[in-house]
This record gives C-alpha cells, structure tokens and sequence, in this order.
C-alpha cells in the first residue's frame, strides 16, 4: 500500500486520531508521520481538525486540507498494527496508553507513538517541544559549581588587584552563596 | 526525630539575624522521580512498592544532609495528623495510611522532604524561609544528583524524566514562593492582584501568580456546615470545609474563588523546552519584581500612617472580641500585622510567634490542642481565635 501523503510505497505506519469523536485513521510512511507529529505547516493538524467534517458525517478526501486520506471510524478499538497489545513489562494495554496513562517506563518505548499523541492533544495547538532540562548522565552540578566557584574567586583576586571594590563585594556575594550551596552536600559524598 | 517532635516542633524558625526580607516568607522546590527499575506506582505490587520503599531509604541514608534524617510510614500516622505534612508544605500529596510503603522522609531541621510511593515514586522538596528560588532548586538539584547515581532514575531522551503523568514527563520540577504583600493590595485596591499577574507575564510564560487559597487536598469528612448555614454565620466563620492552606495547588484542587488575605504565591511548573535553572532564574527575577513593587507600596503607606494604623486596630479589635476566627480572617490579619510591626507601627508583638501563627492556624495544627474536634469548624475557628489572642495579646499600636 502506498503512503497516504507521499504516495510512495514503503513500510507504513498506522496513525489514528480522534477529533469530535471520531476517529482519522492515516497510514503514513515513516518520514510523513514524524512530518505530520512535528506538524509541519502543510500537515498543520489545527487546520485538519478545524475542517473535519461534523459528528458522524463522512469525511470526504478533498474535505482534509491536509490532502490526506482521512477516515471516520465508529469505534476506536482496532489496534494498530505495529502496537502490542500490552506492554511485556506492566501489562499496561495498548487501549490505557492511548488514553494517556503508561504503566512503566519502558511504555515510553513500547507505546511510543500513543503516548506523544497523547500528550501532545492535551496541548492541541502547541507541539511539545523537545526535552531541554538536565541530563542525569550529565556532569554533576556540584562539578559545575566548584567550577563556577573557582572562577569567581580568580575574577575576586583580579577586580581586588584594580581597586574595583563595588564589583569585588558583589562577587564576594556571590561567592558565599556558592559556597553555602555547596556546602549542603558534603564533596565526599559525591560519587 | 519522633513523630510526636515533629508534631510540637515548628520548621525553621528564623532569627532576625537571617530574614532577608520580610516580604519573602518561604520558597520551595520539588522535583518528582520514578525509579528505573520498577513499574509506576499504580502497577507496582505492595512486594514491589516495599523495595521501592527501602531502596531510597537506604540511599537516600548515606546522604549528609538526611543523616539524620527520620522516616514516617503514612499508616502509622493519623489520617488528621498527616495534613500536618501538608500545612508545613513539606509535601504536597494526599498522604494517604492506606496506602502500601508510602511516607515521609524528613530531615532534622525541616528543610528536606522526600515522599515516597505517592502517584511518583519519589518527591524530592526543598524549602526554605530565607533562599529564594535559584538557590533552593540546586539543593534540590543536588539531592537529585546524588540519588540518581544511587537508585537510576526513569529517564527519556524526548521526554525527560518520566512519570505515569504525561503532563509531569519531563523536569518534574514544580517552585513555589510565598509573598507577603498587604501593602500593595491596600495601596493599589482591587486591582493590584490582577497589575502584579500582568507584571509576571512579562517575565515568563511558564510562571503563575495566585493567592493563597485553602486547601482542597484532603477531601473534607461530611458533616461539614452547609453553604445556607455559612452565609449565616458569615463573616465569623467561612464556609471553607478544609480550613488548611495549600500554595500553589491546581485549579482542581483550590477553590479560585477564595482570597486568603495578602499572601501571594508565585508558581513554576516543569515547561517543555526550558531548563529547570532557567525556571529558577525567572522565578527570582519574577519574586525580586514583586518585593520591590510591595516595597514601594510600603513607602506610600508609611507616608499616611492613619490609613495602615485604621486597619491595624480593626484586626486587634476582631481579635480581641471575637470567639471564633475563620481561616481567611485570620490570614488577613496576620498578614497585616505583620506589615505593621515590620514597620514599627505594632508594639509588644511577637515576630517569630507571628511568624508561627501561619502554621499555627491550619487545621491538623489546631487539633494538636487538647479539646479541639478537627471535624468541626466551629471547634476550629474558637481555637484559632484563641491562639491569636495569646500572640497579640499584649500588642498595642505604637
Ligand atoms: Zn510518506
Ligand atoms: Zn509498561
């Protein structure tokens, strides 16, 4: 079968998605969907959504800007393809992932699509952007800091050196609360 | 520490030497995490929640700052002394004894609260009456550090840190500071709340302004007054079934409606895209803003003494003559007593005991006295009443 947008014959992916409650079913290939998911401007899902057809009526091709083949199901429960059942780990369902509600982290994986859906239609017209807070296998902030710390107490010496003593008790400041931040955590203590 | 030392022994009690200023009353940062290992709370078995259990205990032990710290299994404590959790905003969870392995891991001095096995695994929170938020948020941040190389922690390269929330995948960061700004409501009027939300936005669009409102967390017990029998009684006593404060709650769980004197609360919430550090730097830049507008407000009223004098006797004559004193009355009055002995207007009154009074006047806090029915508003509201007495007894305008 071909792919819904790009027309070219590749492995597709199942994409469904409720709206009014109905349900579009797509099959994209793998390039379209994440097309679609990051929706780009000429797959701008508000626009789809805005244009689909009321409650029970069929959506026609030409009725989806988007150009896609979209069409209306009554029941929401066949399963995609390439969806298991249930995840191997928590025995999560497939059904409970579509609504938003994984059971363990290795859902995240399993249910990966259901689940960014999921998220990303309690938030209809923002895309989540991606992940942009602290890493865990990042260096440790008490590094960062004993880092910061030591800087700080270089520009001290300099800025003492010219005579600066408005910029020296601001970063003597700044200093103490480095410090008294560190000394929460003891060094010895970090692994 | 026992239970019943933690109960009488109110958190961080400052000495004037470290207020930094008054208008800040306290910030807190929490950080929520699910070990790798194991399922979400809500698939684990009770075997598995037990070894959920000990395995952040036993790493969380060798960590100097909760040493000494003590554990408290929610079931072994009562469903009424649990709010005291809550008041003391050490954690924001519905603290449940029914529910398997789940608790509080509190430090000596109050400042660092771990709650286990709630709707996450683990709630890291830190709170503190003197740091704002960029320097609460890396203690938390450092706590975090040190039990992520010990437990491993549940974590996606497109998600974040990963709940069985999606709106919580991500930093799991959740700051809130307390403000107290009575003057800028009285200078101001009406409007000042809405200009001082105004003002926030500017800043950030991931932060949120709110007033203090009373807890909805625990589900109030029936027998509570009804609405017809509360507008009775009002103003002595409001009809809130709760009579707890919660900061920085959701629209679910706080009535929006209820204005609780002059405290403010300024929120952040983990926002996709932006780093907790950057949450925590608009925070302050966000408190800084509103301190120095209340500082303002303050000039204006220190040049017309009358007006701020007129509101201090209204809440010592409320005080001195009536039985019974509602929660949002009584917040109103702390709030502007405290800003009139700040400013030497209020004599023989007692800071740290005002301070208190914050904590003091919550629910499972007035049940701690003997006598006192924490079912009943009434019973709470006379031993409010009671409480503030004693404090202000002797304060007298300067
Ligand atoms: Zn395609
Ligand atoms: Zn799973």
């Amino acid at each position: 079968m071909p792919c819904d947008h790009c027309k070219k014959n590749k492995e597709l992916k199942s994409y469904a998605e409720v709206k009014d409650g109905q349900i579009y079913r797509l099959s994209l290939c793998e390039e379209c969907l994440a097309l679609y998911l990051s929706k780009a401007p000429e797959f701008s899902r508000n626009a789809f959504s805005r244009t689909a057809a009321p409650k029970k009526a069929k959506v026609r091709r030409e009725d989806s800007p988007t150009g896609l083949k979209a069409t209306p199901e009554k029941e929401a429960t066949s399963r995609p393809p390439d969806i298991p059942e249930t995840c191997p780990d928590c025995e999560t369902s497939w059904l409970q992932a579509k609504k938003g509600h994984p059971g363990c982290p290795s859902c995240f994986g399993v249910f990966d699509t259901l689940l960014r859906h999921a998220a990303d239609s309690s938030v209809p017209d923002k895309a989540r952007p991606p992940y942009a807070g602290r890493h865990p296998q990042s260096g440790s902030l008490h590094n960062d800091l004993r880092q910061e710390l030591q800087e700080k107490r270089r520009r001290l010496r300099a800025v003492l050196e010219q005579e600066q003593y408005e910029e020296a008790a601001r970063l003597r400041d700044a200093i103490t609360a480095l410090e008294n931040t560190l000394s929460a955590i003891q060094p010895g203590e970090q692994p | 520490m026992t239970f019943e030392d933690f109960r009488l022994r109110y958190p961080h009690q400052r000495s004037d030497e470290t207020v930094s200023s008054e208008i800040h009353v306290l910030s807190f940062c929490s950080l929520t995490r699910n070990l790798a290992d194991f399922s979400f709370c809500h698939r684990c078995s009770a075997e598995e929640k037990e070894a959920v259990q000990q395995r952040i205990l036993q790493a969380a032990k060798t960590l100097s700052a909760l040493k000494d710290a003590s554990y408290f299994p929610a079931d072994t404590v009562s469903p009424v002394d649990l709010l005291l959790f809550g008041e003391r905003f050490l954690s924001s969870y519905r603290l449940s004894g029914t529910e398997t392995a789940s608790g509080v891991l509190l430090s000596e001095d109050q400042r660092i609260a771990l709650t286990l096995n709630r709707e996450d695994h683990l709630s890291i929170r830190v709170l503190s009456p003197q740091e704002k938020g960029m320097a609460v948020w890396e203690i938390a941040d450092q706590v975090d550090t040190y039990l992520q190389e010990k437990l491993g922690f549940a974590f996606h390269d497109k998600w974040g840190y990963l709940s069985p929330s999606l709106h919580r995948c991500g930093t799991g960061l959740h700051m809130v500071t307390l403000l107290n700004m009575p003057a800028n409501a009285l200078v101001a009027g009406r409007n000042a709340g809405d200009s001082a939300e105004a003002q926030i936005a500017t800043l950030s669009s991931g932060l949120k302004l709110q007033y203090l409102s009373p807890g909805m967390l625990p589900r109030c017990p029936s027998g509570y007054i009804t609405p017809a029998v509360a507008e009775l009684m009002a103003p002595r006593i409001e009809d809130y079934p709760c009579q707890s404060l919660y900061p920085g709650s959701s629209e679910k769980t706080a009535a929006p409606q209820a204005t609780l004197g002059f405290y403010r609360v300024l929120t952040a919430k983990h926002v996709p895209g932006i780093h907790d550090r950057v949450i925590a730097a608009q925070m302050d830049e966000a408190a800084d803003a509103l301190i120095l507008r209340e500082r303002e407000a303050r000039k204006i009223l220190i040049e017309r003494p009358e007006f701020l004098r007129d509101y201090v006797r209204r809440c010592l004559a409320l005080i001195a003559q009536t039985h019974c004193l509602g929660l949002k009355e009584g917040l109103v009055c702390l709030s502007i007593l405290r800003l009139a002995a700040e400013t030497g207007h209020l004599k023989n009154c007692d800071k740290q005991q005002t301070d208190l009074l914050l904590y003091a006047m919550q629910r499972a806090h007035l049940a701690l006295s003997p006598g006192v029915d924490p079912e009943d508003p009434f019973s709470l509201a006379e031993e409010r009443a009671k409480r503030f007495r004693t404090v202000f007894e002797k304060a007298a305008l300067v």
